[in-house]
């Protein structure tokens, strides 16, 4: 039998559509923030050693990072803030009037960074407010910001703690080493030694927005509820993008965006993967469904 | 303090003001736009498990509009991880085959064309006949003389995927026939 030169062993099954020109900028911007973000990462020191690491708790859910304080942390914020402020208006102009001011309230007081981190960590919009009154920048843009710097610290951590996150361990919908909630999902497959086994089954990898972790996460389960019911979870994707889902549970009415790289020998950046499906978080909002993780790129309405 | 994951979840859920693409100076309509030119397709998946052999393999079924489209292993079951074998890979093919039969056939003795028939045709004549074979060849004494009770001119084949429920009832029926020839099928 003659096989078609364009046929390959590695040819995917589903194609590889580059992302619609309309989110060109969005796209740009979001991946130069993502190189940043990185950049400044691999300028922060490694998780200190001698951290204590119980398997049991960590089984029962407590995230790796879930012992660590705003004084342990807050001296590699400072040092993240300090290398992010200044060129954060080079990627979103419209925020240098914020991060100047937040540079400069770093810079003069850099006891905020304890309550600073603090807030960030306990989700506390009060202490979020009035830090950002006595800082004079806006709030949102104070969230924007630091969350991006305490990114980057985590990140960090995350590079030598990753080794720990135990899979098998490990079943719940928060990052296993910050705790932090997923942006985006994948689907890839796992490598099969065995000659006579066919594995092109996807497994879910959830990405953490915050320190940019990996790990597995059953695929019939909602991601916010744990709904398990297969009627109650569907799957969306647009026609001739056969490569991006929308993964609906009927039961909360939360979305997680899905990029399939099963079978692709594309590299996957999660960084900036779901600011390039944007589309698809209009798509879901439309439909009524909320998405798991509020994200800058996911805010399509606000005004 | 520690970090808790409750916080994390509220400060990048809904919880604290999070800055919108118009607040970064993006415009968000391309994206809304080029999305209501997207025809978005609903499906489901579901759960199922491979029919083939005693391993039993979970397999995901991907199915639109009530029709099963394609298959794969499942990744989150623990014994195969989504590997399957070829059989098990074949499982779409099985089902949309051509050759399946989909209704019962019956071959009269002495003809050489399948009909086909209806449920209560078959179970009935196979109830007769397996009534007619155990009435002509049941054994109630061996030649010793000892009590056995028991039809060697009827084998029962199961299946690798009847449950132990399933042989408990089955393995009663047939030993209250008397059957002795039974093979669970449980093998890969």
């Amino acid at each position: 039998m003659r096989i078609p030169p364009n046929m390959t062993h590695a040819s995917p099954d589903l194609p590889d559509v580059p992302p619609p020109a309309e989110l060109t900028e969005v796209i740009d911007r979001f991946t130069a923030l993502a190189a940043l973000r990185r950049e400044i990462a691999a300028a922060v020191p490694d998780a200190p050693v001698g951290m204590t690491f119980d398997p049991d708790l960590f089984a029962a859910g407590k995230p790796l990072l879930a012992d660590a304080g705003p004084a342990e942390l807050a001296p590699d914020f400072r040092l993240a803030a300090g290398l992010l402020l200044p060129r954060l208006a080079e990627i979103f102009p419209a925020l240098a009037k914020d991060a100047a001011a937040l540079a400069q309230a770093m810079a003069m007081g850099p006891r905020l960074a304890e309550p600073l981190v603090t807030a960030l960590a306990q989700g506390s919009e009060e202490d979020v407010e009035a830090l950002a009154a006595e800082m004079g920048v806006r709030p949102g843009a104070l969230v924007f910001a630091s969350r991006e710097a305490l990114s980057a610290v985590l990140r960090a951590r995350a590079r030598t703690l990753s080794p720990l996150a135990d899979d098998v361990l490990w079943q719940q919908p928060a990052c296993p080493v910050c705790g932090g909630p997923p942006d985006c999902g994948m689907l890839k497959e796992q490598s099969e030694p065995s000659e006579f086994l066919i594995a092109k089954s996807g497994r879910l990898y959830l990405h953490c927005a915050l320190c940019g972790h990996q790990w597995r996460y059953p695929r019939l389960k909602c991601v916010a509820c744990g709904e398990g019911e297969q009627e109650q979870l569907d799957v969306l994707f647009p026609a001739g993008r056969d490569r991006e889902r929308i993964h609906v549970c009927r039961s909360c009415g939360h979305y997680l965006i899905v990029l399939n790289r099963v079978e692709s020998t594309r590299d996957a950046d999660l960084d900036t993967a779901p600011a390039a499906m944007i589309h698809l978080d209009a798509a879901a909002q439309a439909r009524g469904y909320a998405p798991i993780c509020d994200t800058p790129w996911n805010h399509l309405n606000s005004d | 303090m520690g970090i808790s994951r409750r916080g994390f979840m509220k400060l990048t859920g809904a919880g604290l003001a999070c800055l919108g693409l118009r607040d970064l100076g993006l415009d968000p309509r391309p994206a809304a736009a080029y999305a209501t030119k997207l025809r978005i397709e609903g499906a489901k998946e579901y759960q199922s498990t491979c029919p083939f052999c005693s391993c039993g393999c979970s397999i995901l079924m991907f199915v639109k509009d009530g029709k099963f489209l394609s298959s794969e292993g499942d990744p989150d079951y623990p014994v195969s991880e989504g590997a399957l074998c070829p059989k098990g890979a074949a499982f779409h093919s099985m089902h949309v085959s051509h050759h399946r039969i989909l209704k019962p056939q019956y071959r009269a003795p002495g003809s050489d064309k399948w009909v086909e028939k209806d449920w209560d045709f078959v179970l009935d004549r196979i109830a007769r006949r397996v009534k007619e074979t155990r009435d002509r060849d049941f054994i109630e004494k061996n030649e010793k003389g000892q009590t056995v009770n028991r039809v060697e001119s009827i084998f029962h084949l199961g299946t690798s995927q009847m449950d132990n429920e399933e042989c408990a009832v089955a393995h009663q029926m047939l030993r209250g026939l008397g059957v002795v020839h039974i093979d669970h099928q449980a093998r890969v």
